[in-house]
């Protein structure tokens, strides 16, 4: 079998090389080219002045803050059927089912609380639910609170998070 | 002791400890701006005292304060010698002081029948006493690191001392070829020989006067202030922080103001020595002080052109990007800076046309030509730290051994070299 | 009385400098303390008005210590352990000063009497130092760089032996 032999082009062995000195100028000539064109139009650098200026590039795959999604008739589109409870790999989703009593559905939650200081954002709980129920498309990045108690967030309120990206409702559960 | 004396005496202390220690935060923040500018991004530019951002130099003060008051803490492994893991700063930041302090910042002034030198210790040996104090900040480094009781402290420690002791031999053997070339070791001669031509159209400067002197001169002087490329006593990825690792709060702060003070002291004596010192090129004292009312009408002209260039520059560039407000953001400060610069520009050409047009006062002429030295020295110092900083943003670090070889089997014999040369071109021109 | 003053805090810089590198057992410490005894001097002959002395001091003192510190932290590297005990230091110390003191009874005795044999100190430049060093004294001058020449020479045959024996048995 033949091999394909490569040969790497050595540097430094010129008189300006081992000099180093004409290195540093062009060198110099590109840092101070930045320095140069960086101070007279500042407006221009490429850095992002938060919080005057969002972030411009959050897409619909982002994936935010999480939220339930309605069922045409405003109730809950969650079944309660513990499947992003079992493929959360933090174990930051606790359920408590109940009965549903309007025959819509057999089960709903009676308490869904996401405890966003443990959640690592992956999705898989977006992927697991068989109901398109929770989705992570708000778009909301920066949480904050007072205590680690604001940041266990129950069913309430993460029903009344606005999606950002895709339908209002539940696609599976009308 | 005559009142003249001992208010330029007064005066030049106070010019010589505020140039040293008030330039810390400015060079802090200059380091940080200009990094960042360089890496395509804003530095610090949030701290604010009343709405005045002041491009960020509020953010010096601000760390100045954190470290003020952060907790004393001897870390219990360290048993002997805590009396002098605290001094081993204070030496640094001293020496690094006392080493500044012998610069001229302007002429000595001949008023009346004396010639007061307007220097922080007047002093006419200034050579010898950079080279002896310059030496001493070398051994609050090795102090630090090897009473850390940390095998990273002892290495940081150890290598900083003998690359500082190494590149001792090519700084002081560049300086006695200088010292010839300029027939003496007081800084203010020295300044005073540039102020020449050279080879008749030539700024006699010692950079063009002592090429490689001068260049042997600048690299061994980078080498002295543990600066970039030269970081071999706190390489931050290699050894955690070297030798100042086990050093918290204040000690930490003196280390960090006495490096900063090193290269400020370093860039005074480079401009000093090689870049013409307090001088305009071509431009002497004498013939400032002979021709002043054309030197007032230069000034009268230039500065407004100055100061309008940065009036401009203001209007367009402090401003925050997106922000609500519609004067984006920052309109009061720049209104009131630019109202105190045409305030204070307005002043000057009231004094230069006064004393250009309409009097022929030699004192008054003396002190204003002095006070414009000082102006051109303090300029020259901040362009040449901004060259120590971008020297720093540019080159990467450079490995220990390098460091070794480049002192001992490159700078050496050339330093030495120069000197035979100067030597003889010295003796060959004067007979 | 400001010089008064200013000598009497410089002698006990030096005095103290120097009774702390004889007894300390760290040679770290004992470097510190002739430090400190060396830069007393040094002020002490910026206050006979010797600029030249006083800077040349500074320099070659804390260039030496320098040197010794970063010697004995990479080349000694002696652990608190290995140092040597000093058992009964301080009486040690106290018995060769009663036994130095005739010589130091005869040096005060003969300084009462010596200052006679100076001459008057003129204010002494580096130019002047500079001219005599090169015309009156060339030849002490030219020895003692022979000296150091050989001094140098013999640190560099004595650091490299390793080397070479090393090489030499492989």
């Amino acid at each position: 079998m033949s091999q394909k032999i490569k040969t790497v082009k050595r540097y430094g062995e010129r008189f300006q090389d081992k000099l180093y000195l004409p290195a540093i100028y062009d060198g110099v000539k590109v840092t101070f080219k930045h320095l140069f064109d960086n101070v007279t139009d500042m407006n221009a650098v490429d850095t992002l002045e938060y919080p005057e200026e969002q972030p411009k590039d959050i897409s619909e795959r982002y994936r935010g803050l999480h939220r339930l999604t309605h069922r045409e008739d405003g109730s809950e589109a969650c079944v309660a059927c513990f499947m992003c409870a079992t493929a959360c790999p933090s174990n930051c989703i606790f359920i408590e089912a109940e009965e549903r009593e309007d025959g819509v559905d057999e089960k709903r939650p009676k308490s869904f609380f996401i405890d966003t200081l443990e959640c690592v954002f992956c999705g898989y709980c977006v992927e697991a639910c068989p109901c398109d129920a929770i989705r992570m498309d708000t778009g909301i990045f920066s949480l904050t609170g007072n205590s680690r108690e604001d940041f266990v967030m129950g069913k309430e309120q993460l029903l009344s998070h606005k999606g950002a990206f895709g339908e209002e409702n539940s696609r599976a559960r009308t | 002791m005559s009142t003249a004396s001992v208010l330029v005496a007064v005066f030049s202390l106070i010019l010589g400890a505020l140039l040293a220690l008030l330039t810390i935060p400015v060079l802090v923040w200059l380091e940080r701006r200009i990094a960042s500018l360089i890496q395509d991004r804003l530095g610090p530019n949030r701290t604010n005292i009343f709405g005045f951002r002041l491009g960020g130099v509020v953010q010096s003060f601000a760390d100045v304060v954190k470290l003020l008051l952060k907790e004393e803490y001897y870390p219990s492994h360290i048993k002997m010698g805590r009396w002098l893991f605290m001094l081993a700063p204070v030496i640094t930041f001293s020496a690094a002081l006392l080493a500044f302090m012998v610069i001229p910042f302007a002429d000595t002034l001949n008023i009346g029948d004396e010639a007061l030198r307007i220097q922080a210790l007047p002093v006419d040996f200034g050579v010898l006493w950079y080279l002896a104090i310059g030496a001493v900040g070398v051994l609050g480094v090795v102090y630090g690191g090897w009473l850390s009781h940390n095998k990273y402290a002892l290495l940081g420690a150890a290598r900083a001392g003998s690359m500082v002791v190494s590149y001792e031999l090519p700084l002081g053997l560049s300086v006695l070829a200088l010292v010839v070339t300029y027939n003496t070791v007081d800084f203010n001669a020295m300044v005073q020989w540039q102020s020449g031509t050279f080879f008749g159209f030539l700024p006699a400067w010692g950079i063009l006067v002592q090429p490689l002197g001068g260049i042997i001169l600048i690299i061994a002087l980078f080498a002295e202030t543990n600066r970039n490329p030269f970081t071999v006593a706190e390489g931050e990825s290699e050894i955690v922080a070297g030798y100042m690792t086990e050093h918290t709060a204040m000690k930490f702060a003196m280390y960090f103001m006495g490096e900063y003070v090193a290269m400020n002291s370093a860039s005074a004596v480079i401009i000093t020595m090689l870049f013409g010192g307090y001088q305009l090129p071509w431009v002497s004292t004498e013939m400032l002080l002979t021709h002043f009312s054309s030197f007032a009408l230069a000034v009268m002209v230039v500065l407004p052109v100055l100061v309008g260039i940065i009036i401009k520059w203001m209007r367009k560039n402090n401003t925050v990007r997106g922000s609500v407000s519609t004067d984006g953001g920052r309109g009061f400060e720049t209104k009131v800076l630019s109202s105190a610069l045409i305030i204070m520009t307005l002043f000057i050409e009231g004094v230069f046309i006064y004393l250009g047009f309409f009097t022929e006062n030699i004192l008054a002429n003396t002190l204003a030509v002095a006070l414009f030295q000082i102006m051109v020295f303090v300029v020259k110092l901040m362009l040449f730290n901004i060259f120590f900083i971008i020297i720093r943003w540019t080159v990467p670090r450079f490995r220990y051994d390098q460091v070794q070889r480049l002192g001992w089997y490159y700078l050496l014999p050339l330093a030495l070299l120069n000197l035979l040369v100067t030597a003889i071109i010295v003796v060959g021109v004067s007979s | 009385m400001l010089e008064l003053s200013l000598f009497v805090i410089l002698a006990l810089f030096i005095v103290g400098g120097a009774v702390a590198t004889i007894t300390n057992r760290q040679p770290l410490f004992s470097a510190f303390g002739f430090l400190v005894s060396m830069l007393a001097m040094a002020g002490v002959f910026g206050l006979l008005e010797n600029q030249f002395l006083a800077l040349a001091q500074i320099m070659v003192s804390v260039g030496a210590v320098v040197v010794l510190n970063i010697l004995s932290i990479m080349t000694v590297n002696a652990k608190e352990e290995n140092l040597p005990k000093e058992l009964h230091k301080y009486r040690w110390i106290l018995l060769s000063a009663v036994l130095v003191s005739p010589v130091t009874f005869l040096i005060y005795k003969s300084m009462s009497m010596a200052y006679q044999h100076f001459s008057r100190l003129e204010t002494v430049s580096t130019k002047v130092m500079g001219e005599r060093l090169f015309s009156a004294w060339v030849l002490p001058f030219e020895i003692v760089s022979i000296l150091l020449l050989t001094a140098m020479v013999g640190a560099i045959v004595i650091a490299r032996k390793k080397d070479v024996i090393a090489k030499e048995t492989r």
